[in-house]
């Protein structure tokens, strides 16, 4: 299995020094989640549709606090499901995959979309919506990836789609990693008690941070930026491109290509 | 970008655990949510569990239990022990929120005495429903929010 690194080149790391070197000033919390929420949005490059549906918008610290909060949230390992070749951090809890057409009716499932197996949407995607429709099954979408990704479809209005969490971390902000769970409906959890219990507010830096960054990183950076250099590399090496900007096919075998794209922490100029 | 619509109502799962006893008659309850029942039967012997799902707008309700059944003739002495008809609301789940501390702090029960007995006319948090009567919790949806308001000390 190919070791994926996440793409970092010198506009992102220069955004951490602006952040560190710049006077800072405090924006409302309500105004840094806006920000947020527009950026989320605003690619150009996927089409997620049926935003309204997903009424409560609260902040998580990332993707991996959504997983959580969710599994707080159904009160344990027990009581939710996952598909196989999902994220390893379900393994790593003891959490095996049960396979479409076997899911368990009315047990919440959480899915990794986009899935870095195949750099894309599970190919057994359209299938799992129907069989969790058909057995009234919750979707919760780790969407973690999607940052990276193009040509990406979600309908969240999908009546299965329950909730979807999205995180800034990929555009190499592991540093300071914020996101947004987008939600039917809240339960409690931790997101909601980190949203909704505390009294003054929560991470203020750290959304601070988050709207300052997405400020000056376009939504589709990536793929705009590096785009047409994937192409190419793609071409000369007979790789097959993906959705994923630094992921390709390479012999049916998913390979990540970061350090070909010269996008590591190496010295490199953008 | 596309506004995020807040809900303005929620689908709740309520998860009702009952503990009876009798040795004559089973004890008889019936659920309700601002009048509207959800559930209505006997409780047999030891725990009952009893779950059902509804839509909730988000605004102030009142969840009842009347407990009925239970007459004079459902207690007795056995070798100079009492045996009678006990119906116990043993534990409450809401959205998977056990409510344990906000039943017994926030919860009545108006009991229905039999003629020659008298008592409280309204008991602040029993659960144990030794008479027949009303139990009462008012809550409001959203319910994350009541429990929220009920740890916060704002309720």
């Amino acid at each position: 299995m190919t070791k994926w690194i996440i793409p970092k080149d010198k506009f992102l790391s220069e955004t951490k020094i602006d952040w560190y070197n710049q006077q800072q000033q405090p924006k409302d919390l309500n105004y840094n989640k806006d920000v947020l929420n527009e950026w989320f949005q605003s690619s150009k490059l996927n089409n997620i549709t049926g935003w309204e549906s997903m009424g409560c918008v609260d902040f998580t610290m990332g993707c991996a606090h959504y997983i959580e909060s969710f599994i707080i949230g159904q009160n344990g390992l027990d009581n939710f499901q996952i598909l196989p070749d999902d994220y390893a951090y379900y393994s790593f809890l003891g959490k095996w995959g049960t396979p479409a057409g076997n899911l368990k009716e009315g047990v919440p499932l959480i899915v990794t979309l986009p899935n870095y197996n195949w750099a894309d949407l599970r190919p057994d995607w359209e299938d799992v919506l129907a069989e969790c429709e058909h057995k009234k099954i919750p979707i919760h979408i780790d969407a973690a990836w999607l940052t990276l990704s193009k040509n990406i479809e979600l309908d969240l209005s999908h009546p299965a789609i329950q909730s979807i969490g999205m995180g800034i971390s990929k555009y190499a902000l592991q540093w300071n990693r914020v996101g947004l769970r987008y939600s039917k409906q809240r339960k409690m959890d931790s997101i909601t008690i980190f949203n909704k219990f505390y009294i003054h507010n929560c991470n203020d830096n750290l959304y601070d941070c988050a709207r300052f960054c997405v400020e000056r990183i376009p939504r589709d950076y990536m793929w705009n930026t590096y785009g047409k250099l994937n192409a190419d590399m793609c071409r000369e090496h007979r790789w097959t491109q993906t959705n994923l900007i630094h992921g390709v096919w390479d012999n049916n075998e998913i390979r990540c290509i970061t350090e070909e794209l010269g996008l590591t922490d190496r010295p490199h100029s953008k | 970008m596309i506004k995020n619509i807040e809900p303005t109502s929620e689908l709740i799962e309520f998860n009702f655990v009952f503990w009876a006893e009798y040795w004559r008659n089973p004890a008889h309850i019936e659920i309700s949510i601002d009048e509207v029942v959800y559930a209505n039967q006997l409780l047999s012997e030891e725990f009952n569990s009893i779950s059902f799902k509804t839509k909730l707008d988000f605004t102030p309700h009142v969840l009842k239990i009347i407990r009925s059944g239970k007459t004079v003739h459902e207690s007795r002495q056995v070798n100079g022990e009492w045996e009678s008809q006990t119906a116990i609301l043993h534990s409450l789940t809401v959205d998977g929120i056990n409510l344990r501390n906000i039943l017994w702090s926030r919860s009545r029960f108006i009991p229905v005495y039999d003629v020659g007995q008298s008592g409280d006319k309204i008991i602040p948090g029993e659960c144990n429903f030794g008479y027949n009567g009303t139990w009462e919790l008012e809550f409001s949806s959203p319910v994350y929010q009541f429990v929220v308001d009920c740890v916060r000390g704002a309720r």
